[in-house]
């Protein structure tokens, strides 16, 4: 992977106009979201959570922490291992992190509206607090001191592993009682026959675009960020092997 | 609007809680990147 | 570098001690949230005045105040149960709506102190005029 070093700024082209396209979407979500669509027959006002909610959970379970694991994959693949892949799955697992903790923030406000408690130990919550704790440690993991190589491939296994968790999120509605409601879209029931009116589906659906350019804008800065640091890294690590080795041919 | 308060909460906090992010991001890249320039002679 | 090492060992027993207490609220609470009301009446005898939550609708026309309480009856599987709820019932709540309450049986009714207002997946427009299309 050649990436040029450093131009005088940081960004490129592409990532100003990505940045900008993000935070006009952003606030057109929020236009729509919070004056445009209508109060839910059943959940009132509080049905406009569901603009942040949903969009911040797809793209933390099923995009970062897909990316995550995908890049891990690959890294522990011999015929793809590169330091791209690690450095990928780390930045994508933080983003990931952010967004899901948003989606435990925003939950909580909407169920203290409309279930009356912030919190409550259902499938659903329980097992996204599971995921919320896993991806914390595997970000610890990272940071376990180790030859890059130990480090990289011990991370890409957590990686995997903490991922087996996300199928049991998405199912927990399915397979367990929950107070949390089922899936609006992403059921074998619901998929082709969604129950959601117009102007609130397609409000979603602009906010699964907002956060999907702004997963892509922070990818690009966070993955460049993890690069910097790596080549600091190297950098300091090459100091000291030359250090080293004029002491030792002092001596 | 009901429960105005709780709504306008939840959205004004996480899009606080994303710039302060992409802010961090930033500047800490801006930083590394003005550390290494010399070597890498860019 | 020990230090480092002596940190990293206590942020892992901290993420796994965090872990294990979620299995351990998950195995005892998650997998039985709730008994359905028919469920709870049929096992009376079992549950005797253990707390629990029960789920069902709330039955049409039968909530009225009493004191600082409020009573209706809780349906599902055509089985009913009169419920006493201490205290307000949440802004949500309305007949005809499917609930979660929390409480114990005592006597012949449900005491209830707790009542969590359940929601479909299904999202409608209160003011349906405003919605000119359907996403079908």
């Amino acid at each position: 992977m050649t990436i040029s070093p450093s131009s005088a700024s940081t960004s490129s082209r592409t990532t100003t106009i990505l940045g900008w396209l993000t935070v006009v979407s952003l606030a057109l979500t929020a236009v729509m979201a919070l004056v445009i669509s209508p109060a839910d027959v059943n959940m009132g006002d509080s049905v406009r959570l569901l603009y942040l909610h949903v969009p911040t959970a797809w793209l933390a379970m099923y995009v970062s922490f897909g990316v995550t694991t995908l890049a891990s994959v690959l890294y522990l693949w011999k015929r793809t291992r590169s330091r791209f892949w690690d450095l990928t799955a780390g930045a994508s697992a933080e983003i990931g992190v952010l967004f899901l903790g948003l989606t435990l923030l925003i939950g909580a406000i909407w169920g203290r509206i409309t279930w009356g408690v912030w919190w409550t130990w259902d499938a659903r919550l329980t097992t996204t607090a599971v995921l919320f704790v896993l991806y914390i440690g595997y970000l610890a993991v990272r940071k376990v001191p180790a030859s890059p190589e130990v480090q990289s491939r011990r991370a890409a296994i957590v990686a995997i592993a903490a991922f087996l968790d996300v199928p049991i999120v998405h199912f927990a509605v399915e397979w367990w009682r929950t107070l949390h409601q089922d899936a609006t879209f992403l059921s074998d029931r619901r998929l082709l026959d969604p129950q959601i009116g117009g102007t609130m589906a397609w409000t979603l659906f602009l906010g699964v675009v907002a956060f999907t350019l702004l997963y892509c804008w922070l990818m690009a800065h966070r993955f460049r960020l993890a690069w910097l640091e790596d080549r600091l890294a190297d950098r300091a690590m090459q100091v000291a092997i030359d250090e080293r080795r004029a002491e030792a041919v002092q001596s | 609007m009901n429960d105005a308060g709780y709504i306008f909460a939840g959205y004004f906090s996480t899009f606080a809680i994303l710039a302060g992010y992409a802010a961090w991001v930033i500047r800490r890249k801006r930083s590394l990147s003005r550390l290494l320039r010399p070597e890498d002679g860019a | 570098m020990i230090d480092t090492r002596r940190r990293l060992w206590l942020a892992g027993i901290v993420v796994l001690a965090a872990l294990g207490f979620l299995v351990f609220q998950g195995l005892g609470n998650a997998t039985l949230y709730f008994r359905t009301a028919d469920e709870a009446v049929a096992q009376r005898d079992q549950l005797g005045d253990r707390r629990f939550r029960i789920e069902g609708d709330v039955v049409d026309g039968s909530v009225r105040q009493v004191g600082n309480d409020v009573s209706f009856t809780l349906t599902k599987a055509s089985v009913e149960v009169p419920v006493r709820h201490k205290g307000d019932p949440p802004e949500l709540f309305r007949p005809g709506i499917p609930v979660v309450l929390e409480g114990r049986f005592q006597g012949d009714y449900f005491s209830s102190d707790r009542i969590l207002v359940r929601h479909s997946e299904t999202y409608v427009a209160e003011n349906p005029e405003r919605v000119t299309t359907t996403l079908r």
